[in-house]
């Protein structure tokens, strides 16, 4: 947690090149590395804890919060609703923002170009062969989604569903300091494993994908391990509050081993 | 035959370049020219990993031009994507304003033959230029090659949209050139058409009198000067007068206007229309502007034509037409006050910047900015007319030289010897020698011929080359004359 806090005081900060940046101060996070959780309020939202979650994950997570019960915190369940619709939003904003993104790789200016007799003909061979399946999909998923006749139900949708997200955490905020979730719904599956199915390993990001949505910080820590696979659990916290969560963290790190798990030392790996 | 009349109906898009010194989303210089791509950098090249940042410059001055066209400013507005692979534009896709423009709800007055009306302003939006291309060929699909120069990419622009408003293309030129005008005078655009700093759509459709529904329209892109506009709106009217005339359908498609051919031609129909797929650009985030600062930008705003040529008229005396002319462009009302500054008398001033200047900068092509007659030079000419040292025919001569070399009027006038004798002692004794040399014209005006006496007067001049002052020679002649009897 430390070498996080460090790192932070030296990557964070307001960017003049970057419109989206944020004019804020950065705080010295190693004043945040305290190891206390007393009176902290931790919110378990239900929908990350459920159906779709390996069993040994979630038994891992609840071993973090008698942990943190146990040195002074108050650990309750939480509804965020809007859960479910995180993945699919965030499937249309990002493939919309994708197909335009990379609009740019045409064989005009850089990279592969493939000579041709025309230039349409140029910019989709040029394109076709450069790109591969899951970009292609991305970027044919949001060319659709982004179509005349389509936008309002697709795009627009998706970006409201996501204003319903963002407020689910704001109350969420309301009563707690952050919450706390698995990282992953499983832990690491083989390399390769799941790559023909395509909509697997969107569902391995379903923990993580409402935090981008939401525009708010999270901390994911080693915790405990199955299969010699280390399993993460994830601290999520309000916009510019990433502090409390190295506090949290800092003190989990300080209290139990299972956040230093060393796969690769013991020779464990399959 | 038909007896059905029809009614044009015409709205424009124009696109003004904005005239601040960097571009609209990095510092590359805007100036017009230069060698081909050097006026980029990573971000207007729309290189991978590079971020957009607004000039708050491009936004003032569309806030300007804004309140110029009398329209609302927006608090909240926001940067779209426009998007479709050309090689011109590096990013593929264009940032331009799609459903919340920075300004909305405008109008202005045009006025053609003596008769005033107003053109509604539907929008002003900001967006980013697009290169240019430099073909092998014809065109980009019968070229061995075309050439990519990006210096263009991501000037700024703003587009103006109209409202179907126009009846006639006498009425769309008069409107561009309002435009023109007031962004001239507000001084946030070039508004060269022949440098593409000013740029023209037009849509157009035909009604039937009296019908309130708008008719399938045509766009026409492709017009390069006032004159351009005006010819390929006509053109485009009868053409489509005709095929409702044999009872056909006008097919909605974007047309192109030849200018060495005079016609307009198909260049893609509504089905072959982009799909632009705008949405919100989330590399920006959303405009806010304060009421203040629009306040403080209104109160910076120059006087603008309308008052500037109500006050020539009110102030000064001009005719309404006369004032008209003077403020045409904000270069040609500023020179007039200089020179009216420093030689009080306007109306001689809108005569000599109407007559001789105008025709003389028409003639050569030359913009007033280009003119080497500067407003003292033209003051200091004017008040040797006044006083009587040259004649306004010599004036003018020594105008003409004026405008070919720059040099100072005192400075010709003496050079060329054209000071004009007025000293009655140097006079009489020519008239003395004229009458002596002509005694049947003196026995022709005292016989009661008038003519003789011009005659006489005539020969005073040529024997002075032109400079004996003809007043005072006519004054001294007569008097001779008549105390002869």
């Amino acid at each position: 947690m430390t070498d996080c806090a460090l790192i932070m005081n030296t990557i964070f900060g307001y960017d003049p090149k970057d419109s989206t940046s944020a004019p804020v101060d950065v705080p010295d996070f190693t004043a945040s590395l305290i190891n206390d959780v007393k009176g902290m309020r931790i919110g378990i939202p239900k929908e990350y804890i459920g159906e779709g979650i390996d069993p040994q994950v979630s038994a891992y997570l609840r071993q973090a919060a008698t942990k943190l019960e146990e040195l002074g915190a108050v650990c309750e369940e939480v509804s965020l609703p809007h859960t479910e619709y995180a993945l699919p939003a965030y499937y249309i904003i990002a493939s919309a923002e994708c197909s335009s993104n990379l609009a740019r790789y045409d064989g005009v200016r850089y990279g592969l170009r493939v000579e041709s007799d025309d230039i349409i003909s140029m910019f989709s061979k040029t394109r076709s062969q450069g790109f591969g399946d899951e970009v292609k999909r991305r970027i044919m998923l949001g060319t659709y989604a982004l179509s005349s006749g389509y936008y309002d139900a697709y795009y627009l949708k998706a970006l409201k569903v996501r204003t319903l997200i963002k407020k689910d955490f704001d109350q969420a905020f309301e009563k707690y300091d952050c919450l706390l979730t698995p990282t992953a719904p499983t832990v690491a599956f083989n390399f390769g494993e799941k790559t023909n199915d395509p909509l697997a390993m969107y569902m391995s990001d379903v923990c993580t994908i409402p935090i981008n949505l939401a525009g708010i910080p999270a901390l994911s820590i080693p915790f405990g391990m199955v299969n010699h696979r280390p399993v993460g659990l994830q601290l999520i916290g309000k916009a510019f509050n990433e502090g409390t969560l190295l506090r949290v963290g800092y003190t989990l790190e300080q209290n139990t081993r299972l956040t230093r798990p060393r796969p690769f030392e013991r020779g464990e790996l399959a | 035959m038909s007896a059905v009349k029809y009614e044009t109906v015409i709205g424009l898009e124009v696109h003004a370049e904005l005239k601040t010194l960097t571009k609209i989303f990095c510092s590359c210089p805007t100036e017009f020219g230069g060698e081909e791509n050097t006026h980029i950098c990573p971000v207007c090249l729309g290189l991978p990993g590079v971020l957009p940042v607004l000039n708050k410059k491009v936004l003032e001055f569309a806030v300007r031009a804004g309140l110029a066209l009398n329209c609302e400013i927006a608090g909240f507005s926001k940067f779209d994507r426009k998007n479709y692979f050309y090689p011109d534009l590096p990013k593929a896709y264009q940032i331009s304003q799609y459903d919340l423009p920075i300004c909305k709800g405008g109008r202005l007055e045009i006025e053609t033959n003596g008769e005033k009306k107003t053109i509604g302003v539907t929008r002003v939006h900001m967006e980013e230029d697009a290169g240019k291309l430099l073909h092998g060929g014809a065109s980009i699909t019968t070229s061995q090659y075309s050439l990519a120069d990006y210096n263009r990419t991501g000037v700024p622009l703003i587009e103006i949209v109209s409202e179907p408003d126009m009846r006639s293309a006498e009425e769309a030129r008069a409107y561009i050139e309002k435009i023109k005008a007031i962004l001239e005078y507000i001084d946030v655009s070039d508004v060269k058409m022949e440098q593409g700093s000013l740029r023209c759509d037009a849509n157009i459709s035909l009604r039937p009198v009296g019908s309130t529904k708008l008719g399938t329209k045509t766009e026409i892109k492709n017009m390069n000067s006032f004159r351009s506009l005006q010819k390929a709106i006509e053109y485009e009217v009868t053409r489509q007068e005709d095929i409702l005339e044999e009872r056909g359908t006008i097919v909605q498609e974007t047309r192109s206007w030849d200018e060495e051919k005079g016609v307009t031609v198909s260049m893609r129909s509504k089905e072959a229309a982009h799909d632009y797929r705008y949405f919100p650009d989330p590399d920006l985030v959303p405009i806010v502007v304060e009421p203040a600062w629009v306040d403080e930008i209104r109160a910076a705003l120059p006087e603008l034509p309308e008052a500037r040529r109500q006050r020539l008229v009110d102030e000064l005396g001009l005719s309404l037409y006369d004032a008209g002319i003077i403020t045409g462009t904000r270069a040609i009302a500023e020179f007039f006050d200089r020179v009216v500054s420093q030689y009080n008398e306007p109306k001689i001033v809108a005569n000599w910047i109407m007559g001789e200047l105008l025709r003389l900068l028409n003639a050569n092509n030359l913009e007033i900015s280009d003119c080497k007659v500067t407003p003292d030079k033209l003051a200091a000419l004017l008040k040797y007319q006044a006083e009587g040292t040259i004649s306004g025919k010599m004036a003018k001569a020594v105008f003409d030289e004026m405008f070919a070399t720059g040099n100072e009027p005192g400075a010709i006038i003496s050079e060329k010897g054209m000071v004009q004798i007025s000293d009655e002692g140097a006079l009489l004794a020519i008239v003395g020698k004229i009458i002596a040399a002509n005694p049947q014209s003196v026995a022709d005006y005292r016989a009661g011929k008038e003519k003789a006496l011009g005659f006489m007067v005539g020969q005073i001049m040529k024997e002075t080359k032109g400079q004996a002052n003809p007043g005072a020679v006519t004054k001294l002649l007569k008097e001779k004359l008549d105390a002869l009897s």
